[in-house]
């Protein structure tokens, strides 16, 4: 599996190709359909087969209809349709088949209520959810707190060699995030009543 | 990217080197293995997807205008190496101890260096956007002269350092610890910092 990132100005978001063993790619997120993408898109892979959407947010699903007037794809989220497009839903904890990859979805609600993270052979695509030090904004503290017990049961459970693929900035590993991830950790902090800053 | 499949030695969770069964370490060849990767990063034009955990590089020079993408370096060990003019995108140096080293003149793009330590070293005139340099130890080095647009040096600490001339747009800095860290030309106020901890020299 080939997994290349492309930055998009537009929302400042990430979108992922996936290329499998068979040369089939998947999209995450496309936020943005520009001639660049378009390039690595024809020279990483043989055929287009499926895009995967983490969350309805404009920033990660602007560029889906553009995708859709040059491809035939199936599209994968947890809503019925995506900017009017009709997807192949998704459950939580669901796996499905997409080209010769396993693809898990995991419902982590917080930063909205309709976030997955996908979980393909030892990465994952965590949208908004989780970047490299820091959790989703939320409208409120419950959906904060919503979304942190989500992270908690459901993503930090991963393997430590887990690699994070975000919607917006870095990558990182979840062994990075376990040790580094400030909201995490003030979390934690709050819980438990222990300091977790450096000194 | 580098495989994801795991060394199939019992307890082990690190990568398999691309293309075998074991991680490098348990490898029956790592000599081997380890003279192929060290050949090819001074004399191949590329270095592509290839795991190699917690080996020690020294004295390596790697090759002008080569291009390391989609690999993992996790906890190696890297004294008196220079990186001049080299590309690396979506490379990981996480938990890796950086000594003497140069990465002159480099584009670095999604590059992960998280949990690092860094005595002595250079990294300048370089770009080094959207990459990971989150809880680094960096003492005694010259971070000047390079583009950090959105990367995030979160809850690291950075000591004796400067950071001069550089693009800090979207730099993450929350939590820092920093002491004798100089941002001369820089533009600190476009990055972020934790309002309790200003980007002034303590």
């Amino acid at each position: 599996m080939k997994i290349i990132p492309h930055f998009s100005a537009e929302g400042l978001s990430n979108e992922y190709l996936i290329v499998d063993d068979e040369e089939n790619g998947i999209i995450v997120d496309p936020a943005h359909v520009d001639g660049e993408l378009l390039e690595i898109i024809e020279k990483m892979c043989n055929r287009l087969v499926a895009v995967l959407i983490t969350h309805k947010h404009q920033s990660h699903t602007a560029g889906l209809g553009t995708l859709l007037k040059i491809y035939n794809l199936d599209v994968y989220a947890f809503e019925k349709s995506i900017n009017g497009i009709k997807t192949i839903q998704f459950k939580d904890g669901e796996t499905k088949r997409i080209g010769s990859l396993d693809v898990k979805a995991l419902l982590i609600p917080g930063h909205s209520m309709d976030s997955l993270v996908y979980s393909i052979d030892g990465a994952i695509f965590t949208g908004d959810t989780l970047s490299s030090g820091s959790v989703a904004m939320t409208e409120s503290f419950v959906e904060k707190e919503l979304l942190i017990k989500s992270l908690e049961r459901k993503i930090m459970c991963l393997p430590d060699n887990t690699l994070i693929f975000p919607g917006h900035g870095a990558p990182s590993k979840l062994r990075i995030e376990k040790m580094l991830n400030q909201d995490m950790l003030e979390s934690e902090a709050a819980t438990t009543g222990k300091a977790y800053r450096l000194s | 990217m580098f495989s994801l499949k795991k060394c199939i030695e019992p307890g082990c969770n690190a990568f398999t080197f691309d293309g075998h069964d074991y991680c490098f370490h348990h490898s029956e060849n790592k000599e081997k293995l380890y003279s192929e990767t060290v050949r090819m990063l001074t004399r191949s034009r590329e270095f592509r997807n290839i795991s190699i955990v917690a080996a020690p590089f020294r004295n390596l020079k790697v090759k002008k205008n080569m291009k390391i993408i989609g690999s993992n370096f996790s906890f190696g060990v890297f004294e008196n190496c220079i990186f001049d003019s080299v590309s690396l995108y979506s490379v990981f140096f996480d938990y890796c101890v950086f000594r003497s080293c140069v990465f002159r003149n480099c584009d670095i793009r999604y590059a992960i260096f998280s949990g690092s330590s860094f005595t002595d070293t250079v990294i300048s005139n370089s770009n080094a956007i959207y990459s990971n340099f989150m809880g680094i130890n960096a003492e005694d080095c010259d971070f000047s002269s390079n583009d950090f647009y959105y990367t995030n040096f979160s809850l690291s600490k950075l000591v004796d350092t400067s950071l001069d001339d550089c693009n800090l747009k979207r730099t993450s800095f929350r939590s820092c610890i920093t002491k004798g860290v100089t941002f001369r030309y820089s533009n600190p106020e476009e990055a972020f910092f934790r309002k309790e901890e200003p980007y002034t020299i303590m």
